[in-house]
């Protein structure tokens, strides 16, 4: 039996302690999901179609696969550390010094994260509907619920995120009311793109996945630990359906060249619906997805603020909301003034993800199967 | 405690929540039912819109001055220009109201600039401004856009312009007269390599709008058009079933003084298939319509080898209008079917080596299409 020593996480509060954030499994898997729905689907399509043409739907699959498989090599190595976040767990191997290194590049991606977040869903609300509002406005009453929630703890967070239940409907319903106008034709023949261009493709499929690597924080705070990885397989899965279902549908809508074009393919499908009595019903799946991307922004603020307090062990919890929620209203409303800088964010956030959320925890894994750290249970 | 201040705040900053910067009066706003686009001078294109005029006070802001018709207020204005944002601008600087088109109802598309311009790189402004609309109907205008936007503000005893045309339209469509094309389904299609829109025509008469049919795109511009009777059939080869009336020529040992029969299609089941004899694709059409014989006088229909010879003879000219419909499309260059899109998903290798849609323009030209009718009178109401 391997022994990690057992050390007091960060910011001085045990788990144990905390419990304002404890969460069963299926709510942690929510909160990846509703993470991985709200923002990163928006311009999925329109970015696989430009890198893979009418293919486009293959690398979402694939980016699927690879973002399941990363979530287990993440849940394996947290439990190998007694269940500790990715926090405790780069103070174990790497001592005090360096992983305070560690822990603020982790804080400088969360912000990326949620600045990222924060800019498509104010810059949305600014196309869609408040077009002379200034962005900072829009930003600053899109963060008041996200803090009032981030101070109520992951429960609070959690429970806001029973939106699912509306949002994922919806984003079907977008496919279905438009099942008239799919254009089989439109995705075929398949593979005609070619490896090198679906595997070009694979990386720009990453911001759509953001998400997954919240276990790296979250999984100190899950209840029932043993039943994550059925309900990680269940979540992955399923939005990795959801993902591909959309991608291909946008494809048999629109075709590979017109949706190439189109930044948002949801907005495209959604102003294409026509019900009888109801008129402009794009309207009211912009308003519905509003509430979608609200839940990204939550999350992401939830986690920056957590991980800042237990990293820099602020214990005034106003002063450090204010804080961050400062940062990220600045950053946000200078960086998301135009598409194109918001299109650049989302690649360095994709970028960061792939390095700290992909690459380092199997690097971590790796490390730990050799060198044997962390605690192997018998 | 706690809670009734948190209610307070909430309370306090919903007050301020009124639309912020945006608010939109109702009564400021000009909600553009109609817009169309002819060629102007100078290489310039002339953009006319019309909107209601809903309050009284911001009718009289100036512009052409409302027309008044069974007490509704319509105004019309134009402008000469390159682009339609500069249209819109021009427009700004003699109304008070703030355009708006998210009720747009049509787009109207004069046919000497359908047939010169490409038509959709003015619906660029609708599909990138989220507050259009993209569900209005692109129609092209058998002569000039602007007058029967003029004129048709004035119709007595008519709905409002963009209602009447909207619902002609409509009701011609469901007979399968005219295709229903809005703004995203033109964009769409247009983009699809071997595939090319069709919209419908409309024209002024008098005191009325008549459907003429529908025009022919190819490479986004204007190249043909069918009467009302192709476009039936045209339907018909497409398997989709419409509530048309096709009159055809009664067989010559058919006793009556009408000469001509007319059949009412129910239901519509085509399957067509492609084959390569000789590397030169040709298609097939199997085409089996119900039909209703409509306006028959009593006779022998309940027979069956009288009702063999009306089918035979309502086969024939369904094949003939069909062989017609299609030489005008191969003429157009306008594939409608989207034979060139099934080759392309399906025989993608012969695709490539024609050299894609290039060199499928030139082969559709000259491709054979065989129509094989096979249609069935089905029996309906009180007479037999």
């Amino acid at each position: 039996m391997w022994h990690c020593p057992m050390t007091k996480p960060e910011g001085g509060v045990t788990v144990k302690e905390d419990n304002v954030n404890l969460i069963t499994s299926k709510q942690a898997v929510v909160f990846i999901m509703v993470t991985q729905n709200g923002v990163g689907i928006l311009y999925l399509p329109s970015d696989m179609a430009g890198h893979a043409g009418h293919d486009g739907w293959i690398p979402v699959i694939i980016s699927g696969v690879l973002s399941l498989m990363v979530s287990l090599a993440i849940i394996a190595l947290c439990r190998r550390f007694e269940g500790q976040s990715i926090l405790d767990i780069n103070r174990i191997i790497f001592g005090k010094f360096i992983s305070y290194i560690l822990n603020t590049i982790f804080i400088i991606y969360l912000f990326l994260a949620a600045i990222s977040n924060l800019g498509v869903l104010a810059s949305s609300i600014g196309v869609w509907f408040f077009r002379s509002t200034p962005l900072w406005v829009l930003a600053l009453y899109i963060m008041l619920p996200s803090v009032y929630l981030a101070s109520k703890g992951l429960k609070g967070v959690c429970r806001f995120n029973f939106l699912i239940v509306i949002t994922i409907p919806v984003l079907l319903s977008s496919i279905a009311l438009n099942i008239h106008n799919l254009r089989l034709t439109n995705l075929l023949p398949v593979g005609v793109h070619g490896i090198d261009e679906i595997a070009e493709a694979l990386p720009h499929t990453l911001f759509a996945y953001m998400g997954f690597e919240a276990l790296l924080f979250l999984f100190p705070f899950i209840k029932d630990k043993q039943r994550i990885v059925k309900h990680v397989m269940i979540g992955s899965i399923t939005v990795t359906l959801i993902f591909t279902g959309f991608v291909a549908a946008s494809i048999a809508v629109f075709g590979e060249d017109l949706l190439a074009k189109r930044i948002v393919a949801l907005v495209g499908l959604a102003r294409m619906i026509e019900v009888p009595v109801f008129e402009r019903v794009d309207l009211y799946y912009f308003a519905i997805w509003i509430a979608a991307m609200l839940l990204a922004v939550n999350a992401y603020l939830f986690l920056t603020f957590n991980t800042v307090k237990k990293v820099f062990k602020i214990k005034s919890k106003i002063i450090l909301l204010a804080g961050i929620a400062f940062i990220v209203l600045v950053f946000t409303s200078k960086l998301s003034e135009d598409a194109d800088t918001i299109f650049q964010i989302n690649h360095y956030s994709g970028d960061a993800l792939f390095l700290l959320g992909v690459l380092y925890p199997i690097l971590l894994l790796i490390i730990t199967l050799i060198t044997g750290k962390g605690v192997k249970k018998t | 405690m706690k809670k009734i201040y948190m209610f307070i705040i909430v309370l306090v900053v919903m007050i301020f929540l009124t639309g912020c910067w945006d608010q939109n009066i109702y009564e400021k706003i000009g909600f553009i039912l109609n817009t169309g686009i002819d060629l102007g001078s100078d290489d310039k294109v002339l953009i006319t819109q019309s909107y209601p005029i809903i309050s009284e006070t911001a009718g009289n802001s100036g512009g052409g001055g409302p027309d008044e018709s069974e007490g509704i207020k319509v105004e019309t204005i134009r402008a000469k220009s390159n682009l339609l944002r500069e249209s819109r601008e021009i427009f700004r600087l003699s109304t008070s109201l703030k355009l708006e088109g998210g009720k747009l109802q049509s787009i109207l598309i004069g046919s000497d600039f359908a047939r010169e311009r490409n038509i959709s790189e003015y619906f660029e402004l609708y599909e990138r401004d989220i507050q259009s609309t993209v569900q209005a109907s692109v129609v092209v205008v058998d002569g000039n856009a602007s007058e029967l936007i003029t004129k048709g503000a004035r119709f007595k005893g008519k709905p409002r312009l963009g209602i009447y045309i909207n619902e002609v339209l409509k009701r011609n469509f469901m007979a399968g007269y005219c295709p229903d094309t809005d703004i995203i389904e033109y964009d769409i299609i247009n983009t699809t390599p071997g595939i090319s829109p069709i919209v419908p025509m409309i024209k002024l008469e008098g005191n009325n709008i008549k459907v003429t049919g529908t025009a022919l795109i190819d490479r986004d511009k204007m190249t043909g058009q069918l009467d009302t009777g192709e476009t039936a059939c045209l339907y018909l080869a497409m398997g989709r079933t419409k509530q048309s009336e096709i009159i055809f020529d009664l067989p010559e040992d058919i006793q009556s003084e009408k000469k001509k029969g007319a059949v009412f299609t129910r239901k519509v089941i085509t399957k067509s298939k492609i084959k390569f004899q000789d590397n030169a694709p040709t298609i097939h059409f199997d085409i089996k319509p119900k039909v209703i014989l409509d306006e028959y006088t009593w006779g022998d229909i309940t027979d069956p080898e009288y009702q063999n010879k009306l089918e035979e003879s309502l086969n024939t000219h369904i094949e003939k209008c069909l062989d017609n419909t299609f030489k005008k499309l191969q003429a157009a260059k306008c594939d409608a079917f989207g034979i060139g899109d099934k080759i392309r998903a399906y025989h993608y290798d012969y695709w490539m080596s024609i050299g894609e849609l290039d060199g499928w323009k030139k082969i559709y030209v000259k491709m054979t299409a065989t129509f094989d009718v096979k249609s069935q009178i089905v029996r309906y109401g009180e007479i037999k």
